[in-house]
């Protein structure tokens, strides 16, 4: 039974990254928020930091797939693809690295600089952009080394960046070897206490969250101060339609989880952050009168698009202990030597070379990252020895292209646990990708043997990629026909709903995304702040021109 | 007097009983003595004792992790390494008189076989024994004899690593570099692919 439950300013789906973003930002300014997560939060118990099992729970509770963790509140999501994602407060925030790039000014305009395949300029510049970049670190918590050569000048970090371990300085140390340019890399880890959360202190379980509050998930980022201001976070409170009437969002139809009851919430105003998967899967079920084909889909560009990155990893081992158990997993050393497009290439766009820990012992033993395990029987102590705390991984991160044709759709052979169809994706690598990714692998072979690297296991471009970037589905653009977001992330079918994600980059960079979604939505949280009055009498979404002022 | 409420059962219980939980299945799978010791003779061929390291068997990697780590045959949800509580039974009865009689020669080749026939199996089998092996405390100190090792301590917290992680000292980034400007984005092409 659907009863009338609420009403409220502006209506947010999704706690993650995006979400908490605007919800923090809006109730800052006393706008009156709703957040709706489908997940719980994840309580302090639930990391498994202080459990000598904390390796084997990688491959369960704390999987990255939600496939295979098959928790209550993850929805099944299927294809060829190994997706990544985390149903919670704190969205998929509470599984990553923390590595926290900016895009770069040329990032802004790949469709003049190029336009293969489906790409496009953005409607807004770095230089847009960039004060919203600067908010956003700040709330979330940073650390790095200021002064870049390869970025325009920005603030400095919150606090010097992490350490880098001896797997960080072996690969700075043959990167210069080579004559690349590196730098430390910036993380969402805090080195500095900051708001009650602790510095890092190095324990090297990374990607499981952090009990500490060092990473700068957005449950212990943003939540605690949106929660100050009042803003109403319902947890198990998973959407199953946004209502519209007359072509405005009128709210959104819940299930709550824990009593299976549907309730309707009434907002003036609609935030979607439900990521690059979950936001398009909640847009096609939310096909309604008006809106045959999804909501925001009359030119059919919902779910396409899906960019997750390229992707090459190396596994390397050397003769000396490296002790990669130790520090921060996110990369400490990255190396953009080959980001740019360069005309002597054969493919478009660049890419950034990263490294990352190498947890603990039983992961050694299982292969680490990409390895096979190391053999049983007479063979297996010399193997574990060899490799257990000798290890490094680097690889490297394309910017791929976004194509129509990767995409996510709904399927309807696979429910949640409330009787929803399942997310799909359709994502193959196309060929400027893979001479990309051909590319890079070819410079991870130089860079492990620069290094020194005894023994690697390098996987070359990797089919399906590990999806935990999920990028471009309800992109943003400059017109009605080439997205489905405007500017200030306003779709263009429906003046008062916003999509604010993973979804509505219009490129991928070939950096990680988490930084842009956090300054996206700060800068939307502020249109609507200041133009709160004018959208709710629009009637059509303007191009940025004809937009009121930010 | 006031009365007192008591609440009602709260919901969230039956989800996190549901959900994946840490430290495997709370009510462990229950083996007998026969399959208990060909599984821990199955666990000491594929990580032999020696060089300053115990045998799986010695340290509990079957009375306290295999067990936690089968799913139960009441439990809907098979989790990784996904093996179910009535089949792999079936599959430890199955080998455990001829593996239990064998020498070490042979259970070697019995095991070369089942990887090569049963890979299924033999990968949870594996995947047990290499996960609880070394997350066991006596394996810890093992590790630490290691060079490599010496700083080891399992369970990332409370401890961390802070003390011991090498910082940056001398390695200063080169400074080189630089972007490209909005302004100076201009049209690129690059070399057809072969
Ligand atoms: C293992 C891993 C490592 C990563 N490492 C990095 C990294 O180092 N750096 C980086 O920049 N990025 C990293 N990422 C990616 C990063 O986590 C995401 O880019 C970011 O969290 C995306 O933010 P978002 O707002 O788009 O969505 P999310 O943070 O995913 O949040 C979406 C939220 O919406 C909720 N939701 C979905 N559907 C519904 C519904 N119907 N009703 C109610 N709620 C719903 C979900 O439960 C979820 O909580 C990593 C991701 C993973 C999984």
């Amino acid at each position: 039974m659907t009863t009338f439950d609420n009403t409220t300013d502006v209506l947010v789906i999704g706690s993650g990254m995006g979400g908490a973003a605007v919800s923090k930002r809006l109730s800052d300014a006393g706008i009156r928020v709703t957040c709706l997560e489908q997940g719980d939060w994840v309580h302090p118990t639930q990391f498994p930091h202080f459990h000598d099992e904390w390796e084997i729970e990688k491959y369960r509770s704390w999987a990255f797939d939600p496939n295979l963790r098959q928790n209550p509140e993850d929805y099944p999501i299927t294809g060829l693809t190994s997706p990544r994602l985390m149903n919670v407060v704190g969205g998929s925030t509470v599984h990553y690295a923390g590595h926290w790039f900016r895009y770069k000014p040329v990032d802004f305009r790949k469709g003049t600089e190029h336009g293969v395949g489906g790409t496009i300029d953005w409607p807004i510049s770095y230089e847009d952009l960039a004060p919203y970049y600067d908010i956003n670190d700040a709330e979330v918590g940073i650390s790095g080394l200021a002064g870049d050569p390869m970025y325009p000048p920005r603030p400095a970090p919150g606090g010097p960046p992490i350490k880098p371990g001896k797997g960080g300085r072996r690969m700075a140390e043959a990167w210069q070897r080579l004559g690349w340019q590196w730098w430390p890399t910036e993380n969402a880890i805090l080195t500095r206490g900051q708001d009650g959360r602790f510095s890092c202190n190095s324990c090297g379980n990374c990607l499981s969250g952090c009990p500490r509050g060092s990473l700068g998930s957005a449950d212990v980022a943003y939540w605690p101060k949106a929660l100050r201001n009042g803003v109403d976070l319902r947890t198990f409170a998973r959407v199953e339609s946004i209502t519209t009437r007359n072509g405005r969002a009128t709210g959104a139809i819940y299930i709550d989880r824990l009593t299976g009851a549907r309730h309707e919430i009434k907002a003036d105003l609609v935030v979607l952050a439900a990521n690059g998967v979950g936001s398009p899967r909640l847009l096609l079920m939310s096909a309604q009168k008006g809106h045959p084909d999804g909501l925001c889909n009359s030119n059919g560009m919902v779910g396409t698009h899906l960019m997750h990155h390229t992707w090459s990893f190396a596994d390397m081992w050397f003769e000396d202990p490296i002790e990669g158990y130790k520090g921060a997993v996110g990369c400490s050393v990255h190396s953009q030597q080959f980001y740019d497009t360069d005309a002597s290439h054969d493919f478009v766009n660049g890419m950034t070379f990263l490294t990352l820990g190498s947890f603990g012992a039983a992961y050694s033993a299982m292969g680490t990252h990409t390895a096979a395990p190391d053999p049983w029987g007479a063979a297996h102590r010399p193997s574990f020895n060899k490799h257990f705390g000798h290890h490094v991984v680097s690889f490297m991160q394309g910017d791929d292209i976004p194509r129509p044709e990767n995409r996510v759709t709904l399927d309807p052979s696979a429910i949640d646990s409330s009787g929803l169809p399942a997310a799909h994706i359709e994502y193959s690598l196309g060929e400027n990708d893979i001479s990309l990714a051909t590319f890079g692998t070819e410079r991870l072979k130089e860079a492990a043997e620069a290094a020194g690297a005894t023994e690697t296991n390098i996987t070359g471009p990797m089919h399906p990629p590990p999806a935990w970037h999920l990028m471009g589905t309800c992109r943003m653009g400059n017109t009605p026909d080439d997205s489905v977001v405007n500017a200030y992330n306003q779709s263009w079918e429906v003046p008062n709903l916003f999509i604010v994600d993973g979804s509505s980059l219009t490129t991928g960079a070939a950096v990680n995304p988490t930084s842009t979604i956090g300054a996206l939505a700060v800068r939307c949280a502020e249109y609507i702040k200041r133009n709160h009055r004018q959208i709710l009498s629009q009637t059509k979404t303007q191009t940025k021109e004809l937009s009121p002022a930010l | 007097m006031a009365s007192v409420v008591i609440p009602l059962e709260d919901p969230r219980d039956r989800f996190r009983a549901d959900s994946s939980q840490l430290g495997g299945n709370p009510v462990p799978v229950v083996f007998t003595d026969r399959q208990i010791a060909a599984l821990g003779a199955i666990a000491d061929e594929l990580i032999p004792a020696g060089d300053g390291f115990p045998a799986p068997s010695s340290v509990g990697v079957v009375e306290e992790f295999f067990t936690r780590y089968v799913t139960p045959a009441d439990i809907v949800v098979n989790r990784f390494p996904y093996a179910r509580e009535t089949e792999f039974k079936a599959a430890v009865d199955a080998l455990a008189d001829d593996f239990l009689a064998a020498n070490s020669a042979g259970r070697v080749n019995q095991l070369a076989n089942l990887e090569r026939d049963e890979p299924d199996f033999f990968g949870q089998l594996r995947a047990l024994t290499y996960g609880g092996y070394y997350s066991r405390p006596a394996v810890l100190v093992a590790l630490r004899s290691l060079p490599a090792g010496r700083d080891y301590h399992g369970a990332p917290l409370p401890r961390g690593y802070d003390q011991t992680t090498a910082d940056w000292d001398d390695l200063i980034p080169p400074g080189v570099g630089s972007y490209i400007r909005t302004t100076d984005v201009v049209r690129t092409t690059v070399k057809a692919r072969p």
